[in-house]
């Protein structure tokens, strides 16, 4: 294992275990604003911000807390600012679902879908005015890119060739409609080759695979200089089932936001026993023994943090 | 009963038995159902449900269209300002139909969103705007007789309006007195008095009911009157109340920054020369855009002082 791997395993431990312990305190009723964990999403998060360039920016949605903590968040900055303190990451301005950190590259979040869009278009047209070769990235969902402003994103970028990335983080869910409840499928891939514009599918949550593709990418977005939309496959974790008489193994409720009431904080934070759980995925790797065995410390330091 | 669950039933009533129509939105008929806004209503012979993508400029369109085509469209929406993004479709589009004969209505049933912690949104608290911005007629619920009114009466009836219902009051107990006055176009009295007429908009009925209480204990009674419809209300009968008591108190929560209520104390007819007026109303858009907890607090004694009582 690299140096780097190494350090993408750690980040995405970490971002897990912060994000169970918000968990723990949204138990608590702390916050009064609305918090989207995204435990499942941590391998795109871990692997953009190790792709970046330091001039790259980012642009997020509702559902952020992945790219905050991997992007050099802290947790204790993160649950204060959910906490509305002056001690939180945006001085308890922002809560969760617009909260920005322009001085870690998260140039704008927007809790409204598709709102984000257009704007990353604009940096990305600003970055061709500054003749920099940043790329821009912006995340969006798939239910969000049911906005009629990822097409007309799409046609601009293309338009103006410019480089930004635009992530679809593909849970299958928009609040609690799975895609077949809500509309036909899109195969983003047919939309993008219609615009001429490039595709890559990410799935596994392999994150040194996610980080030699994405690096692969921002290059070819570089050399090229035209726009390419990522769709990665990922599930929410968090999802349970509710008691319910009409239903004998319970009613399965899927994660969307606030407390996921039955994710627990145990020495190895593993939600699911597949690929779809990025921390389980770690146990692939060949440090799984030496990552098993810090994971409690990290745990037992974290927790002190909120102390 | 709580205020989200008598909407709930009136509104699953009125759409399953009514004519033809068609209910959508997003989550209409799944998880929550907009915070049970829309629980349990299923699709019969006449009623459509869907569940819609996340399209709103396109889905203020489709209800548009229904309309036009002569089957009732009620678009509920999880958050009222999700309108913008439909703003052309309400402004462009309405204005291109103003004189055609409609059969059919489009409702917007919307929950506004006064609860303050969705914070930059918070903002937006300011439904007048957007109805005066797209012409339409917006009513807002407070307490069950609005609730019948708007349901029963107007959900469907030919052309668009938005119905808008309070964040905050959705899991509080549905104030459920009687009027004392049969409702006019949109203008319900409350209450009866002799001291003060107190108007409220947007959704300060409970404050206002508790300050009129307040005012009660001090000896003092009063006209109350609620403004349901902000912009159609006809309201001649507070003007005479005004005049009547010698004291006018307007409330208004809302965060628009020109909003109907303030015409109202704008006297330009000069119907309320000497009666002295006291307007309570959001002054510090520096807060709108951050989370907190945005409660519209109404200082009684103080209250009391500035009407002189
Ligand atoms: C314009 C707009 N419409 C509706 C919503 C309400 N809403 C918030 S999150 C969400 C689901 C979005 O799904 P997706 O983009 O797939 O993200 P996910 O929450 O699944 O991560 C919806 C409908 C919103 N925030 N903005």
């Amino acid at each position: 294992m690299t140096a780097n791997e190494d350090f993408l395993a750690h980040e995405v431990l970490r971002s897990r275990i912060a994000q169970l312990l918000i968990n723990e305190a949204i138990r608590e009723k702390t916050f009064r604003v609305p918090v989207h964990l995204a435990m499942g999403h941590e391998a795109i998060a871990v692997a953009v911000a190790n792709v970046r360039a330091p001039r790259d920016q980012v642009l997020l949605s509702h559902r952020n807390i992945h790219y905050q903590l991997a992007f050099g968040a802290s947790l204790k900055s993160l649950y204060d600012e959910y906490a509305l303190l002056p001690s939180g990451l945006a001085g308890g301005q922002l809560g969760s679902m617009n909260l920005s950190n322009p001085a870690a590259g998260i140039l704008y979040t927007s809790s409204v879908l598709g709102n984000n869009l257009p704007v990353a278009a604009g940096v990305a047209l600003a970055e061709q005015s500054k003749d920099s070769d940043a790329v821009t990235f912006v995340v969006t969902g798939d239910g969000a890119m049911e906005e009629g402003s990822f097409y007309e994103t799409l046609l601009m970028l293309r338009s103006q060739n410019s480089r930004c990335i635009i992530l679809v983080e593909n849970n299958e869910w928009s609040l609690a409609t799975q895609i077949s409840e809500r509309r036909c499928p899109i195969d983003v891939a047919s939309i993008t080759k219609g615009f001429d514009i490039a595709y890559l599918r990410l799935r596994g949550n392999d994150v040194p695979r996610y980080v030699d593709a994405l690096q692969a990418l921002r290059q070819e977005v570089l050399d090229r200089r035209y726009p390419a939309v990522v769709e990665v496959d990922l599930k929410s974790l968090g999802d349970w089932r509710m008691p319910n008489p009409d239903f004998p193994d319970g009613k399965y409720i899927n994660y969307h936001a606030g407390l996921a009431p039955e994710a627990s904080l145990s020495d190895w934070p593993t939600l699911r026993d597949d690929e779809w759980d990025p921390v389980h995925v770690l146990l692939e790797s060949k440090n799984a023994a030496a990552l098993r065995a810090w994971a409690p410390s990290a745990i037992a330091k974290m927790r002190s943090e909120l102390a | 009963m709580k205020y989200v669950e008598l909407i709930n039933q009136t509104l699953k009533a009125q759409l399953q038995s009514g004519p033809k129509s068609v209910l959508y939105g997003q989550n209409v008929a799944a998880g929550s159902c907009l915070g049970g806004l829309t629980r349990g209503i299923a699709a019969t012979k006449s009623l459509r449900v869907i569940n819609t993508t996340n399209t709103e400029n396109g889905l203020f369109g489709l209800g548009l269209g229904l309309m036009l085509n002569g089957v009732n469209a009620v678009f509920a929406m999880k958050q009222h300002d999700f309108m913008l993004l439909g703003i052309d479709q309400l402004t462009n589009t309405h204005y291109g139909i103003q004189n055609r004969k409609l059969t059919a209505g489009f409702t917007v049933l919307t929950v506004v969103v006064d609860s303050g912690f969705e914070g930059p949104q918070a903002a937006l608290n300011n439904l007048a705007e957007i109805a005066s911005i797209a012409r339409i007629p917006c009513l807002t619920v407070n307490s069950a007789p609005e609730v019948e009114w708007a349901i029963k009466t107007q959900l469907m009836a030919p052309g668009p309006r938005i119905i808008a219902v309070s964040q905050r009051l959705y899991h509080t107990p549905v104030l459920t007195q009687e009027c004392v006055k049969a409702v006019s176009n949109g203008l319900f009295q409350h209450d009866a008095g002799s001291d003060v007429t107190v108007v409220s908009y947007n959704f300060t009925l409970p404050q206002t009911l508790k300050l009129v209480d307040a005012l009660k204990e001090k000896g003092r009674s009063s006209d109350v009157f609620l403004v349901a419809d902000m912009m159609g209300a006809d309201l001649a009968p507070v003007l005479e109340s005004a005049r009547k008591n010698g004291r006018l108190l307007v409330i208004d929560d809302s965060k628009t920054l020109t909003p109907p209520s303030m015409a109202l104390l704008c006297d330009v007819q000069g119907a309320l020369d000497g009666v002295k007026r006291v307007y309570l109303r959001r002054v510090a858009p520096a807060d709108w855009f951050v989370p907190n907890a945005d409660e519209f607090v109404l200082d009684h004694d103080d209250i009391a002082r500035q009407l002189g009582l």
